[in-house]
């Protein structure tokens, strides 16, 4: 059994159902993020664990004990929010001893706790400042503080970035890492932010409308979507809809013929979702194969993105580094290629239906379409 | 300040000035009369030695108290538990809250009596029974200053973060809540305290001797020093109203900068 267990959990609110029978285990010293976007039941799953919302079904336990039913203060969980939350008639220290303060801890021990906190918060000097002379992500860092002070069986952060700006948000992020690795301890994390999912946590959960859709690491979750929506959701990705030919990967797209290991499981006949990172396609100008023509190309610093209309119809998103872009004039003829592995292939359903692929594809950046 | 529009401006402007100004200045002027077309302290003289005077202020005053504790008493967990917790039932609390600004002070005091009538006579006979109706004609003052401290605060993921430390809401009240409510606790305190001690009506009819009382029988005997009075009684509210003003300024500048980068 996990440390963290969250079985069959369903919750509504009115009419709206924001969780629908979700189940997730947590390892103890695990990192493990819940990504999605707005409205997908990650914040409520988050306060179902804290105990500030109770489940309508499905249970909560850790170390095995149920804790369904637990009020939040007894829960031995610490808590950093996406507002700031600093107690303002507190200064910083006092925010941090806070918890310690409530538990009765001897003043010495006290001391030396917060001490040590602000030591690894690398914020000793701001410890008699009030929140309100503290910058966003110093109030942040100092929110951690005050929920490890409490050694908490679980950390939860409940989008702690999301008001900082972009650079500070990096920093911090790396920040939280070090600290969680350092401590060893169990965290739940709740983004939005695809791309700092992946680069903080062991393992992500990819929600969407109150559902699991997806749990991996996060190299799985990117390079081995489970489905058209983690696909669309996580980077961008490029989808080419082509028919299973034979058992040793080759597909049919569009009457061209191509190599792709991952079909090779997939009886012939069968329609596919072929789907390639940006970055997994090369381009060559003139040649031979996937043809097509640049229509534009947009410069994002260490790469540029490049979109080419293919000539047998759809349209790919390249990410190639700057320097030989410089090239990829919009009107130029240039060939597609990619290596048989890069390639992810879903299954689509066998009887095309009318508006299908709204149906798969939510709409999101970069699609092949 | 220049052309038509500057002119009229100012003059719109003294004539409101005056409106206020002249009858303080006068009732001033004429409390320092001391007879004879000289002026000297003697009103101010008589109010501060009279007996009654004293005790009469030192009872608004302690009801005064009374009202603020048993108010904030009640107030503060209540309009916490709303906030937080019952956000639907605001509407109701703030059309409650104003309820005592439509009751005529004398529909309350015969509801008072109705409402006491059986009840031990030593409570029935102190001034303490006014207590429970000054409680409700400031309900307004009180809660709307609480509401507004309220208001200023993310309290609802304060109380979250306070429980997550392992904080009960006795504690989070006492620790959180009331600390971040002092200022509105404060300005609601001193509008209490204004209030009680210009209440005539309740304290007349159910026949306490309080400062407002002891105000409109000076009024009726002695010219001078009920001039001198309206004067005493005039500063003391002006205290009160520059406190708040004073605590509001200091408040607010606290507040803007919570969240600030």
């Amino acid at each position: 059994m996990a440390y963290l267990e969250v079985r069959n959990v369903r919750k509504r609110f009115g009419d709206v159902v924001a969780l629908n029978g979700v189940t997730v285990s947590v390892e103890q010293g695990e990192f493990f993020t819940l990504l999605g976007p707005s409205g997908c039941g990650k914040t409520t799953l988050l306060r179902i664990i804290a105990g500030f919302e109770e489940p309508d079904e499905g249970e909560v336990s850790l170390e095995g004990q149920d804790i369904t039913g637990l009020p939040p203060h007894r829960r031995d969980m610490g808590m950093v929010f996406q507002s700031y939350s600093l107690f303002p008639n507190m200064t910083a220290e006092e925010n941090v001893e806070f918890g310690l303060r409530i538990r009765r801890r001897p003043p010495q021990e006290r001391a030396r706790r917060v001490a040590e906190l602000f030591e690894l918060i690398g914020l000793a000097h701001a410890r008699k400042r009030y929140p309100y002379q503290l910058s966003g992500g110093e109030q942040q860092r100092v929110a951690l503080a005050r929920a490890l002070a409490v050694e908490p069986r679980v950390l939860l952060l409940d989008e702690p970035l999301s008001a900082l700006d972009a650079k500070i948000r990096v920093q911090l992020r790396e920040e939280i890492r070090a600290i969680q690795t350092r401590l060893r301890i169990t965290t739940v994390y709740v983004t939005h932010d695809q791309e700092e999912a992946l680069a903080i946590s062991d393992r992500v959960a990819v929600f969407s409308r109150g559902r699991v859709e997806q749990v991996g690491t996060p190299s799985e979750i990117y390079q081995r979507p489970a489905n058209a929506f983690v696909a669309e959701f996580v980077g961008t990705m490029n989808r080419l809809e082509a028919v299973v030919r034979d058992d040793s990967g080759g597909v049919d797209y569009r009457g061209l013929r191509l190599k792709v290991y991952e079909a090779r499981g997939f009886r012939p006949g069968t329609r596919v979702l072929l789907l390639i990172r940006p970055e997994a396609i090369q381009l060559q100008p003139g040649g031979t194969g996937l043809t097509g023509r640049v229509v534009s190309r947009v410069f994002t610093g260490a790469t540029t993105r490049v979109r080419v209309q293919l000539d047998l119809g759809g349209q790919l998103v390249v990410d190639v580094p700057s320097a030989p872009a410089k090239g990829l004039v919009p009107g130029l003829e240039v060939a597609a290629t990619f290596g048989p592995d890069d390639v992810a292939v879903l299954a689509l359903p066998e009887e095309p239906s009318v508006g299908q692929a709204t149906q798969r594809s939510p709409s999101g950046p970069g699609g092949a379409r | 300040m220049k052309g038509p529009r500057g002119f009229w401006r100012l003059v719109w402007l003294t004539l409101a000035a005056l409106y206020f100004t002249v009858p303080l200045v006068a009732t001033a002027e004429f409390s320092l009369r001391g007879g004879a077309g000289r002026y000297d302290l003697s009103a101010y003289l008589f109010i501060l030695r009279d007996p009654q005077f004293q005790a009469s202020f030192r009872l608004s005053l302690l009801l005064a108290l009374e009202t603020m504790a048993l108010s904030l008493a009640l107030l503060v967990p209540t309009a916490y538990w709303v906030h937080v917790r019952l956000p639907k039932v605001r509407p109701l609390m703030e059309f409650v809250s104003v309820l005592p600004f439509v009751v005529p002070p004398i529909v309350l005091v015969v509801g008072l009596s109705a409402v006491y009538r059986g009840a031990p006579e030593f409570f029935v006979g102190t001034p303490q029974i006014l207590v429970a109706g000054y409680v409700v004609i400031t309900l307004p003052y009180a809660y709307r200053s609480l509401e507004v401290g309220l208001r200023a605060l993310d309290l609802r993921t304060l109380t979250e973060a306070a429980q997550s430390l392992g904080a009960t809401t006795g504690q989070i009240l006492r620790w959180v809540v009331v600390p971040n409510l002092r200022s509105a606790m404060l300005s609601g305190s001193l509008l209490i305290l204004t209030v009680v001690m210009g209440e005539f009506t309740m304290a007349n009819v159910l026949l306490f001797y309080t400062f407002p009382v002891y105000l409109n029988y000076i009024g009726e005997t002695h010219a001078t020093p009920a001039a001198a009075l309206t004067v005493i009684s005039f500063g003391i509210t002006w205290a009160a109203m520059l406190g708040i003003l004073a605590l509001e300024r200091q408040f607010g500048a606290r507040q803007a900068q919570v969240g600030a980068r």
